[in-house]
């Protein structure tokens, strides 16, 4: 942990002290985000966005916290109204609070009074129920699924596609992908999630932490090529093993 | 502190430390603990002393049939009180408690003594609210007992006086040592994978490798620590009611349009709180059945029907991804075809006449190796990933590097 910490916090530093080192490769689904939001002003109707079925102790909610700014933000911009809903009570506060330093920030805090935080039912599928309806009642734009899903991923996201909006989503729970892939117009695909509001924000100590990352993927995957190595040598057992033909009598 | 920020600062990083250092300090307290090999042990006591002012000394060996298990009461989230069996580490001089022991058959009853098949005897005290024998096979109470029966007793609200954790004999580094645990030694049992489990000092077997040491109190207090999250949701619970209950209200006396859907609410909290009041009823009680009824009968009906969507959205799904557009759709059909018939009946029936010879080509043998190699390490991978770019989200939110829109 403390290896991985020290790659994560080094490559933060270096980013901080040149920033045009790091470079995080385009990620399609987040370059249209501004498409999916530009569709909605067009159009003049909201955008939904849904941060998932958990709530802040899960770090994919926290990641689509980040890009939930990002879009409202946006969305301020285009003066498009923005729905969220969550099945999580907690949640709700916690929207509203970045929706609200969103705008705030925008220069609109009046927006705070078209968008809405809608908090449907703790029963996650009645949940995506409720947002598939809310999709249709509201001729919602484009639609955002960003972070923790269980099998309610098809729902919502078949909800909106018979609703016929744009939809990008985002979710870590692989076994979700699939069903994302099957509806969706852009999918962020599983750990890409963790990287979102980093792109988005293009802050130097945002982008050098992801860049920390797949420095340490680099070395997991070298731990495991020498794991490999070691195990074709050593392991007890196999029919390459050097180790034991040369000690055995 | 100078504004708020630095308050969520400071609140999250103690936080976030609290866990981590759960996650990453060793139970036992390093330096101060000892690991060795078990040879023998001393089984733990403790004296308590009884509403009847008799004091009794219990000793917590495995092999004793009349061995007491400790409970303490604890109260539930229903706010009723419940006895929850705790450990003698947990509990000290003063600690009230409840000891539920046996099961053991009765050889002979002698006044208020009961001799037991094993020898042990048990003072019987008759019209003590605190003492009581029970049949464990039914858990029904029994006024007296006789020759022959099996049964168990609970003796309530003795108030411990003293504990003695016992001590183990072991081999440390070669040599053998007796160890004298104290208070707050906690026992640990270490395998050759994975992290040590805690047990008691009678759950330790000759030859077990174990560590012991003082507790470093973070197990202990996990829990604690984590009801922050419950005690949140449960006030968001609260505030959620009473606003919905506003906006609701307001609609419905003002007659705003969807007024019939403020009154459904209203009729569906009061059904929700009637249902459930009867719901930890005993069963067979009306307010029970009422409970069921919209629990099981109505309720689970809804979700069911909404579950069912799933099937036709897959079918639908399912359709738009299985058409052949590309090279790389044509290999997940092909590859997806072979793992669902490969899981049938009729994928062995498909390829069965090859023989034994060519079994690896026997379509659920094909199926069983896409799904462990190319499969597993597809998913391996995705699971490194997903674990380190939660591992740079986490930190980053630790010492708040997150940067929102607004900041």
């Amino acid at each position: 942990m403390l290896a991985f910490s020290g790659l994560v916090l080094w490559k933060i530093s270096v980013a901080k002290r040149h920033p045009d080192r790091v470079y995080i490769r385009p990620i399609a689904g987040l370059k249209a985000i501004d498409e999916a939001i530009g569709r909605a002003a067009e159009l003049g109707t909201p955008i939904l966005f849904n941060p998932g079925i958990e709530d802040f102790t899960n770090i994919q909610t926290l990641a689509a916290l980040g890009v939930l700014g990002h879009v409202a933000k946006k969305c301020a911009q285009f003066s498009t109204p923005i729905i969220v809903t969550t099945c999580k009570p907690v949640m709700v506060a916690i929207c509203e609070d970045v929706l609200r330093s969103a705008f705030d920030s925008a220069g609109r805090p009046d927006m705070m009074h078209v968008s809405e935080v809608r908090f449907i039912s703790t029963q996650n599928d009645l949940a995506a129920l409720g947002a598939s309806a809310l999709m249709v009642d509201r001729r919602v734009a484009s639609v955002f699924l960003f972070g923790s899903y269980d099998y309610t991923s098809l729902l919502i996201s078949e909800g909106g596609k018979i609703a016929g909006c744009m939809q990008i989503a985002a979710t870590a729970d692989y076994y979700q992908v699939p069903f994302f892939i099957a509806s969706c117009d852009y999918v962020v695909m599983v750990e890409e999630l963790f990287a979102c509001s980093s792109y988005l924000s293009r802050e130097p100590v945002m982008m050098g932490s992801v860049a920390g990352q797949d420095f340490g993927k680099l070395l997991l995957l070298s731990l495991l090529g020498i794991g490999v190595v070691l195990a074709t040598i050593y392991g007890t057992g196999n029919p390459f093993n050097g180790y034991e033909r040369l000690f055995s009598f | 502190m100078k504004s708020p920020r630095t308050v969520t600062i400071a609140v999250t990083f103690v936080a976030g430390l609290y866990f981590i250092l759960d996650f990453v300090v060793p139970p036992t307290l390093p330096g101060l603990s000892t690991r060795g090999v078990a040879l023998t042990t001393s089984p733990a006591s403790f004296t308590v002393e009884v509403p009847s002012n008799r004091p009794a000394t219990y000793l917590v060996a495995k092999d004793d049939p009349l061995r007491p298990q400790i409970l303490v009461a604890q109260r539930d989230v229903m706010g009723q009180i419940k006895l929850v069996p705790t450990t003698l580490r947990q509990i000290g001089p003063g600690s009230v408690v409840t000891m539920r022991r046996g099961p053991f058959e009765v050889k002979a009853v002698n006044g208020p003594t009961i001799l037991t098949q094993s020898g042990a005897t048990i003072q019987v005290e008759p019209g003590s609210g605190s003492f009581a024998l029970y049949d464990p096979a039914t858990g029904r109470r029994v006024r007296s007992a006789t020759a022959g029966q099996t049964l168990q007793f609970e003796q309530r609200d003795a108030k411990v006086l003293t504990t003695d954790p016992g001590s183990i004999e072991l081999i440390e580094n070669g040599r053998r040592a007796t160890l004298k645990l104290g208070r707050q030694s906690v026992v640990m049992k270490l395998s050759r994978y994975g992290a040590g489990t805690e047990i008691q000092l009678d759950g330790v077997r000759p030859g077990d490798t174990v560590q012991i040491g003082p507790n470093t109190y973070f197990a202990d207090n996990r829990d604690a620590a984590a009801q922050f999250n419950l005690v949140i949701t449960t006030m968001a619970f609260g505030i959620g009611l009473f606003s919905l209950g506003m906006v609701n209200g307001q609609t419905l006396v003002k007659r705003r349009s969807g007024w019939y859907l403020s009154a459904f609410f209203f009729g569906a909290v009061i059904l929700g709180v009637a249902a459930g009041i009867g719901k930890y009823d005993d069963p067979g009680t009306k307010a029970r059945a009422f409970s069921d009824f919209v629990v099981v009968q109505i309720i689970a009906s809804v979700t069911s029907t909404v579950f069912s969507l799933l099937a036709f959205y897959m079918a639908t799904a399912a359709y738009r991804v299985f058409r052949v557009r590309t090279g790389e759709a044509a290999l997940m059909m092909v590859s997806a075809l072979i793992v669902m018939i490969g899981q049938t009946p009729f994928g062995s029936y498909l390829t069965s006449w090859m023989g034994e010879r060519y079994s690896s080509f026997w379509l659920p043998n094909i199926a069983a190796w896409i799904l462990r190699v190319p499969n597993t390490g597809v998913f391996r991978g995705l699971v490194f990933g997903v674990m380190m770019g939660a591992f740079a989200t986490a930190l980053r939110y630790w010492l708040s590097m997150e940067r929102m829109a607004g900041d």
